[in-house]
């Protein structure tokens, strides 16, 4: 459990965002649709999405932080 | 309207089952894929959020102030939050307060400190390591609660310690993972034995009495201090987790949003197009104009 904490510690909260984004998007897709490879194709689509418009938000934050 | 190409079976009973384990009541309908799918993501993301938060984040405690309680999201992930609710009463009963008696024979590896009345008998006062062993005492009416012994190491020095009189022990409830031994007596070997120091620090609680228990004030400001922003992380694993469940419930009892792939206006214009094309290669090729027979001429 310690082992697993002072893990957790080294890591960038931001690399948590993965697993959420992808456990999201697949569940979201899976309520959305009945097919398996389209709720596959769409979770992709979504986690890509996901993961682009936080990309452009840090982008942005990132740019308006700039020299403050 | 319900897609009637999806087997929905008892739907308020599959919805049910759905709340109660992610995923259930799909595999209750015969949707396996979504069941499994959805059951996986759910627990996975709850369970790894209670991890992160050194399993100390899904609990019930009333708070009129606070109405964004987490536990409002965390609650329907089903079975796997709602141990919380008995252990809320658990925690909140009246006889969880300090103990002065031993309920259990207690044999369990133990830190804390020691602190000696009378340095005769070559041992100082300093943090101690190691096995605490303590059962009923044989009197308890003369303040003999209980008796036992200590066995471990001070600075690297092994050590023996006898043990009675009437301990004190923290509550036996709560989200810490160690409980406390406020203080319990190291006695002499004389008959009556003497008081010669004091021995307290802590040894781990019982799982059955701290999963998904509400924590004190003081260790859940110890959990801040040591997870830092993994605890609000860890929170928000578990609160995505029984909000992800809301969806799947409602996908078990009124079936998905889109069914079977007509979502979006591009989606049903490629599948259309997709299903023209099919139309049109189905289409057998074009046979040859049949030879006319030869005309027979006329018999004169």
């Amino acid at each position: 459990m310690q082992s697993f904490l002072i893990l957790a510690d080294k890591t960038h909260a931001s690399w948590y965002l993965l697993p959420l984004a992808l456990t999201v998007s697949l569940v979201y897709s899976a309520t959305r649709f009945e097919y398996p490879p389209q709720i596959l194709r769409r979770s992709a689509r979504l986690f890509v999405t996901i993961l682009v418009s936080m990309a452009a938000l840090f982008a942005v934050l990132f740019l308006l932080s700039w020299n403050l | 309207m319900l897609d009637p190409r999806i087997p929905f079976k008892n739907r308020y009973l599959a919805g049910i089952l759905a709340f109660l384990f992610p995923g259930a009541g799909h595999v209750y309908q015969g949707r396996y894929f979504k069941g499994i799918l959805c059951g996986t993501c759910v627990l996975v993301t709850f369970f790894y959020g209670m991890a992160l938060g050194n399993w100390s984040v899904v609990y019930w405690k009333k708070d009129p102030t606070n109405f964004l309680n987490p536990y409002y999201a965390q609650v329907f992930v089903g079975l796997p939050a709602l141990p919380s609710l008995m252990q809320a009463r658990r925690y909140e009963s009246r006889t969880n307060v300090d103990e002065i008696s031993l309920s259990a024979p207690l044999n369990a590896p133990f830190h804390g400190t020691l602190r000696m009345h009378d340095h005769n008998f070559g041992l100082a006062d300093g943090a101690v390591t190691g096995q605490i062993e303590l059962q009923a005492g044989t009197k308890p009416a003369e303040g003999r609660v209980v008796q036992g012994k200590f066995t471990g190491t001070e600075d690297k020095k092994e050590i023996t310690l006898s043990l009675g009189g009437t301990p004190k022990f923290g509550k036996a409830v709560s989200a810490d993972p160690e409980r406390e031994l406020l203080s319990v007596d190291v006695i002499d070997a004389s008959d009556p034995p003497q008081t010669i120091g004091r021995l307290s620090g802590k040894f781990p609680r019982k799982l059955v009495d701290r999963f998904e228990a509400p924590p004190d004030d003081e260790y859940y400001l110890s959990l801040h201090r040591t997870l830092g922003k993994f605890h609000e992380l860890a929170m928000t694993f578990t609160m995505i987790a029984g909000l992800l469940n809301i969806l799947v419930i409602l996908d078990a009892v009124e079936g998905p949003a889109y069914g079977y792939g007509d979502g979006s206006d591009a989606e049903q214009k490629a599948a259309a197009s997709a299903s023209a094309d099919k139309t049109v290669k189905a289409v057998p090729p074009a046979q040859p104009p049949p030879a006319h027979p030869p005309i027979a001429a006329p018999k004169v």
